[in-house]
């Protein structure tokens, strides 16, 4: 059998988890660091109604930035995203039934679970949970969330993110993300190469670092001034873009100690306030999707 | 033979959790949890899988079945051979129906007596044990992750409870408890049916589950061992932290010997170590012929059989890993010091403390106080040492591989002492050995305890998030074993120095020093009655280095009658020095003293100038016999006032003189 191509592989995924139920949705559409950041995830993890969400999530990462020339790192990559809450009991053998999907016999390789706890204190969240090791290899990322938004989180929802990447050039045998057969004739290297190499060169060498501290302060105060309006969701899009801004900055080099801490206590409010925004909204619509379980 | 079962099934528990059971699984914890519960266990034994607690147990009982309790007469409590009101009261304040009394008779009369049916159901009891154990059971970080379940490592699953062959069924949790339990992750973890707890070991085992975590870690050490044959042989391994880890990291571990490309040899020895045992929990070898690092490194797999799959996954993976640490390297290489150190600016230490260029700013202020004060020390090299100690932290190489801290300051910039001045690392790690290393260690240390004492971040009861207890432990140690001449509180003022904001002076050096009983009563190097070791540490001695000797001194004298003499004129002195501790102070004139007066006035002078240096606890011999005869032949509460102040404050002089070696307060009882 021909190794799955990268778009099968999202394919795949895609149709197993919608097979279980999920609602299958696109990305966010903003720069963001992880699906988690995505507002199906970020909002939906809290208060009592359930969710089962899946999609792709384009993440950027300007820290690591390396002009396409390393062959397993690039500063923009692909995250399969589920998010099932409640966490089923059983949520670890559907995922094994996941990578059934992807052609991986479980029978034949050494999985594991092996701990790796989550954490991003700027917006309040933290989990515990285990990184996913197939034949040595981190395939995926598995966490029980415990806090959103330093909100305690209940029911608790269980979030699983795939390493397309990874799993592409595991599955086709290659060695360098750029040799990652997209489709049958056009290779990720053919797609993104180019789009590694310049923004790695915007987000290390030239984005010009006042402009970002200036736009870095508009998007903070766009982002209080939305929730002095009860407008959680635009507060929440200015809050993306600071964490943007932020990380180039910092691939930069240009932040200082103290002023990182004070740009993750800046962030942890704007998210606290944007989370319980969200929540009197839902309280107030009396929970719609309450009765709307899978 | 095991004929009671319990199996707590567990999603995935992270290796130093499964230890961390064990630990507080004690067989006296055991013991309370049993009694509470009204159990009682034969041979009772636990096993850790990364998926499984097992408790085996030759027999379990209820210890008790019937409690009895005697209540009134049976003339007082009824009347007319009915039950009265205070029969009623008996009956009620235990819980039962007045019908349900008995009566018997105890020395030819009747007491009513209630005999309680407390054994109930062993089930109940059990899991009631269960519940206790769980929930006693407390980790680091814990999780929720259904409703009505207290917070443990990793969601339980499963119950397995066999008597025999009678499953003990309960319900908890929401979970019903059975004699089904699951196999290997590999094989899909399939159900087994357990007909009878005896059986429970060897079907496991027959479904590649080892759950006798002893035998797992007997076989990870034979395959180490196995490897003499290929001439290869593990790398040190410290503690045998890997080796702990690994045996709770698989269920069923079977070694796969694997291989990297040669060329990647050309990295250093310590990072290929660091990829492979930190990053990946692999056991990297050495070449036993060459003595270097091999090629060939071992997976513990968590499978059924050395498998070609397996091992082409495993060392894609370890191709990919070093390869990126070439990568890395050469990433490094574009870059001079100079940027390092500049980078070092961004890279947090604490935010009120700034960052990893200002710590090591610090460092040199701290370490060129100390390079003064420290023979074979050079004040220029510490300086130089100093300024560069944290540049590899901006390095990508231990951005991406953070074990590699010091290491590749050492390798890259060719400076032993920045490696060395993270040592010691962990309990029984080696000591830096340099002057310049171990200045710089001994400032770093104090660097981080000052700093963080000054903005209010000392350690908690049961929170030490920065570390310092280690820290402290390390000054300690270094001070003690390699007999620094630097005292404490001079480490503390030099940190002063270098600080913005103060910190109480005496709180750290409280702190520190209660690290130093913590070591020497952990140490057993000195196994000498606790109250003298407490007395020599506890001494007023500012200088670890002179307390040590004096120790060692006394350990080999712990027996002799010189040292028992002395410490009971000591004590002579100590009980009246103390008691008169406000008498008038007076300057002694030698030339109005009596000849044993003078004589031990003279002698406690010249041992109170000697500073830094000390007497040896032989020197200390000679000075029994001067106090002996100052007591034969002086009254020291004389009449005359005169007579007595001199005396006291000859007696004081000495109390004081003698307390550099022996602090009598621990003396006493």
């Amino acid at each position: 059998m021909k190794a799955l191509t990268f778009q099968q592989i999202l394919d795949k995924l895609q149709d197993y988890w919608e097979e279980q139920g999920c609602i299958i949705t696109q990305p966010y559409g903003l720069e963001v660091g992880a699906g988690t950041s995505n507002p199906h995830t970020f909002f939906r993890v809290l208060g009592p109604e359930p969710w089962k969400v899946a999609y792709v999530e384009p993440s950027r990462r300007p820290d690591d930035s390396r002009f396409g020339e390393n062959p397993y790192r690039m500063q923009h990559y692909f995250q399969f995203q589920v998010i099932l809450k409640p966490a089923p009991p059983n949520n670890i053998d559907l995922y094994m039934g996941s990578l059934e999907a992807l052609g991986i016999e479980t029978e034949k390789h050494d999985i594991r679970l092996v701990e790796d706890n989550w954490e991003s204190p700027s917006v309040g969240a933290w989990g515990l949970g285990w990184e996913v090791w197939l034949d040595g290899m981190e395939v995926s990322q598995y966490t029980y969330f415990q806090q959103m938004g330093g909100l305690d989180l209940d029911p608790i929802p269980i979030e699983i993110t795939y390493g397309p990447e990874r799993i592409a050039m595991y599955l086709q045998e290659v060695d360098d993300f750029k040799d990652i057969m997209w489709n049958e004739n056009v290779t990720y290297g053919d797609i993104f190469e180019r789009q590694e190499y310049w923004m790695s060169v915007f987000n290390i060498e030239k984005a010009d670092i006042e402009r970002h501290q200036t736009m870095f302060k508009l998007f903070h105060e766009e982002a209080q001034d939305q929730i002095e309006e009860g407008n959680y969701l635009a507060a929440y899009d200015n809050l993306l873009k600071m964490s943007h801004t932020f990380n180039i900055l910092d691939a930069r080099g240009a932040v200082g100690i103290s002023e990182r801490a004070n740009t993750f206590r800046k962030m942890l409010h704007l998210s606290s306030e944007i989370s319980s925004k969200y929540l009197q909204e839902r309280k107030r619509l009396n929970y719609p999707l309450m009765s709307k379980n899978g | 033979m095991a004929d009671f079962l319990l199996e707590i099934g567990t999603e995935e528990l992270p290796a130093r959790h499964c230890q961390s059971i064990l630990r507080q699984l004690s067989s006296s914890q055991i013991d309370q949890l049993s009694q509470k519960h009204n159990l009682t266990f034969d041979k009772l034994e636990i096993f850790v899988t990364p998926r499984r607690i097992a408790i085996i147990s030759n027999q379990v009982k209820q210890s008790q079945s019937k409690l009895t309790k005697k209540g009134p007469l049976y003339d007082v409590a009824f009347t007319n051979g009915k039950p009265n009101q205070i029969a009623q009261k008996f009956a009620s304040s235990n819980g039962i129906k007045v019908d349900n009394i008995a009566i018997k008779e105890e020395n030819g009369r009747k007491f009513l007596f209630i005999e309680q049916d407390i054994a109930g159901n062993l089930s109940q009891n059990i899991r009631d044990f269960t519940k206790d154990t769980i929930e006693r059971l407390h980790f680091d970080r814990a999780m929720r992750w259904t409703e009505n379940t207290p917070p443990f490592s990793r969601p339980i699953r499963w119950f397995v409870c066999i008597n025999g062959k009678d499953i003990m069924k309960f319900e908890l949790y929401g979970l019903k408890s059975s004699n089904i339990t699951y196999g290997n992750r590999f094989q899909k973890s399939p159900e087994i049916k357990i007909s009878k707890a005896e059986e429970y070991l060897n079907l496991l085992e027959k479904n590649f589950v080892i759950v006798d975590h002893r035998k797992r870690r007997k076989i990870i050490e034979d395959s180490l061992s196995a490897l003499s044959k290929h001439e290869l042989e593990k790398a040190p391994d410290p503690d045998d932290a890997l080796l702990n880890e690994v045996v709770f990291l698989v269920e069923n571990p079977v070694p796969i010997l694997c291989e990297f490309e040669k060329q990647l040899l050309s990295l250093p020895g310590e990072v290929i170590n660091s990829v492979l045992s930190k990053h990946q929990r692999y056991f990297s070898l050495i070449d036993s012929k060459k003595s270097k690092t091999s090629n060939k490194f071992l997976v513990i797999a968590n499978f059924d059989k050395d498998s070609p799959t397996v091992r082409k996954g495993n060392e894609r993976v370890i191709l990919a890993r070093l390869r990126d640490a070439v990568f890395f390297s050469e990433q490094d290489q574009k870059h001079s010091l100079k940027d390092f150190i500049q980078k070092t600016k961004t890279i947090a230490f604490q935010e009120k403390l700034g960052s990893m260029f200002e710590k090591a700013q610090r460092i040199k202020t701290i370490g060129v106080k100390l390079a003064e004060k420290m023979k074979g020390a050079d004040v220029k090299k510490v300086s130089e040492a100093a300024k560069i100690c944290k540049a590899d932290l901006a390095s990508s190489m231990v951005m991406e591989f953070t074990s590699l801290e010091g290491i590749m300051g050492r390798i890259y910039f060719k400076e032993k002492a920045i490696e060395e001045h993270y040592k010691p690392r962990y309990s029984g790690d080696s000591l830096p050995e340099g002057p310049t290393g171990t200045i710089l260690s001994l400032a770093d240390r104090i660097d981080s305890i000052y700093g963080l004492f000054s903005i209010g971040k000392k350690p908690e009861r049961n929170s030490d998030p920065y570390g310092l207890r280690r820290e402290a432990i390390g000054i300690v140690r270094i001070l003690w074993e390699k007999e620094i001449p630097i005292t404490i509180d001079y480490l503390i003022s030099a940190a002063e120095k270098a600080h913005k904001n103060k910190a109480n002076q005496e709180e750290v050096s409280a702190f520190i020093k209660s690290r130093l009983d913590q070591y020497l009563e952990e140490s057993e190097k000195y196994s000498i009655d606790y109250n003298l070791l407490k007395s020599v540490i506890n001494n007023s001695d500012p200088l670890l280095s002179n307390k040590k000797k004096l120790l060692e001194e006394v350990v080999k004298e712990s027996d002799s009658g010189d040292l028992k003499q002395l410490l009971e004129s000591l004590k002579r002195i100590y009980n009246i020095a103390v008691k008169n501790r406000s008498h008038t102070t007076c300057t002694i004139k030698s030339s109005s003293l009596n000849e044993s007066e003078k004589a031990l006035f003279e002698s406690v002078s010249k041992l109170a100038k000697l500073q830094d240096k000390r007497k040896t606890l032989h020197d200390l011999f000679q000075y029994t016999d001067l106090i002996n005869k100052f007591f034969d032949e002086n009254m020291v509460m004389s009449e005359n006032t005169d007579e007595r102040n001199r005396r006291l404050e000859i007696l004081n002089q000495a109390h004081s003189a003698f307390e550099k070696y022996f602090n009598m307060e621990f003396l006493l009882s």
